[in-house]
């Protein structure tokens, strides 16, 4: 996969991957932009450029991951972008699966018995994702900001109680894995599902889900590589100056 | 999830390894493929399933191919070359992509005829009876005193139930027993 920069029109970088839309969505731009590089968009919109190119790269390449250059991202911008990610997946991603998985229980095929199953499997993934991502906007984002303001102020008052309520570490051990089922219900649906003359419905499904699942991995990728690391290198200064 | 076969790239032309390496990972992963710059620094060569290599080095090192099952596939560059009588598979390195690809593609199903390809893999009797019982909501432990078999025994059948149908979690195990009528939806309560 080609590396993208920033002197590159941003249509290129579209179709380069055209998955990448909804992540430019996520750093508020929106498609119309002419001719327009990604050093440009980035200025008007003030968009940090480096994350920018960081996150389109990391998205379109598995392999690519430059953690070095992220890391001295600001973890505000991070936590900015992690939280317009969900708001995607809980306001566009899920409902469309749930619209497509009903339109196709209704479809009046012979062998709806399996969509129905997968339906009712997808709404169990569905809890188990929202509470997950619940949890870290209602307990680590929060805390991760509060953590780097202490940081910044280079002040220790509060640090105890701060640190002693949450840490990364915490979140480490309850950051599970909720894409096991995801990984079911896609085999599940190209396996052991057919979905009768309504061939389409069900392969947009897939479609569906394995975007899902790719984006859900960038995602996770970010938290556990990006986020952890940075927030505990901070834990560790503000512990230091409450000594 | 079967083990990925191992191979042996041997070329002292760097760039030659990784373009090598990197097509033989694009086309057919899962390999494990390590490169050498000559066969004299590998050890275990047995313990190889495909070895690339090039026509000096395997002239050089042909005994050692002779007592083991280790496929040896020759580097040329151009066609046809006099040591392609007694081995037949050759990779032209000067060929085209699709070329290159094919003559690779030789190499490695010598050596590995379809071994867990194409093949269904069916659950046994054994496995159907740990399937049912864990769609039923049954435990590890109360699946072992069901059957009268051992803790250990259960969890070895679940992991090839799992490896069988790529389904891992207990929900998705009980839509493929209920698809498949292992259970009837009354039992999964």
């Amino acid at each position: 996969m080609k590396l993208l920069t920033a002197d590159m029109k941003l249509a290129e970088i579209v179709h380069s991957n055209y998955l990448l839309i909804p992540v430019l969505n996520r750093f508020g731009i929106r498609l119309g932009f002419g001719e327009k590089t990604v050093r440009t968009v980035c200025r008007e919109r003030r968009i940090n450029l480096e994350f920018f190119l960081a996150i389109v790269n990391a998205f379109s390449n598995e392999d690519f991951f430059p953690e070095a250059r992220l890391r001295t991202v600001n973890v505000l911008t991070i936590v900015d972008y992690l939280r317009t990610t969900h708001a995607y997946y809980i306001h566009a991603q899920i409902p469309r699966i749930e619209r497509l998985l009903r339109s196709l229980a209704r479809s009046k095929s012979r062998r709806t018995k399996g969509v129905v199953l997968a339906q009712r499997f997808f709404q169990e993934y569905k809890r188990e994702l929202l509470a997950h991502l619940k949890r870290e906007e209602d307990v680590t984002f929060p805390y991760v900001e509060q953590v780097y303001r202490l940081h910044r102020s280079r002040r220790s008052r509060g640090s105890k109680d701060l640190l002693a309520r949450y840490s990364m570490q915490a979140y480490e051990e309850e950051h599970d894995n909720v894409d096991e089922k995801l990984d079911d219900l896609k085999n599940i649906l190209i396996k052991y599902v057919s979905s009768g003359p309504d061939d389409d419905t069900l392969n947009t499904v897939i479609f569906e889900l394995f975007r899902l699942e790719r984006d859900i991995i960038d995602h996770t990728r970010i938290e556990d590589t990006i986020l952890r690391p940075i927030v505990a290198e901070m834990e560790q200064a503000i512990q230091r100056t409450a000594r | 999830m079967s083990a990925s076969s191992r191979i042996l790239l041997v070329t002292p032309n760097r760039l030659v390894g990784i373009g090598l390496k990197k097509l033989l990972l694009e086309y057919f992963s899962p390999l494990d493929v390590s490169i050498v710059a000559d066969l004299g620094d590998v050890p275990e060569l047995r313990s190889f399933d495909v070895a690339f290599l090039p026509s000096d080095s395997y002239a050089f090192y042909r005994d050692r191919f002779a007592a083991i099952s280790t496929t040896p596939v020759i580097l040329t560059e151009g066609a046809g070359v006099s040591e392609s009588r007694e081995v037949p598979l050759t990779v032209n390195v000067t060929g085209t992509e699709s070329e290159i690809v094919e003559q690779v593609q030789r190499g490695l199903s010598a050596h590995r005829p379809g071994r867990g390809h194409g093949k269904a893999e069916h659950l046994s009797a054994r496995e159907v009876g740990v399937l049912r019982l864990v769609a039923r909501g049954y435990l590890n432990k109360q699946i072992a005193d069901k059957l009268s078999i051992s803790l250990h025994t259960v969890i070895s059948h679940r992991k090839n139930i799992t490896r069988k149908l790529g389904i891992k979690t207990v929900s998705g195990l009980t839509i493929y027993a209920l698809l498949n009528g292992l259970v009837s939806s009354k039992d999964v309560g």
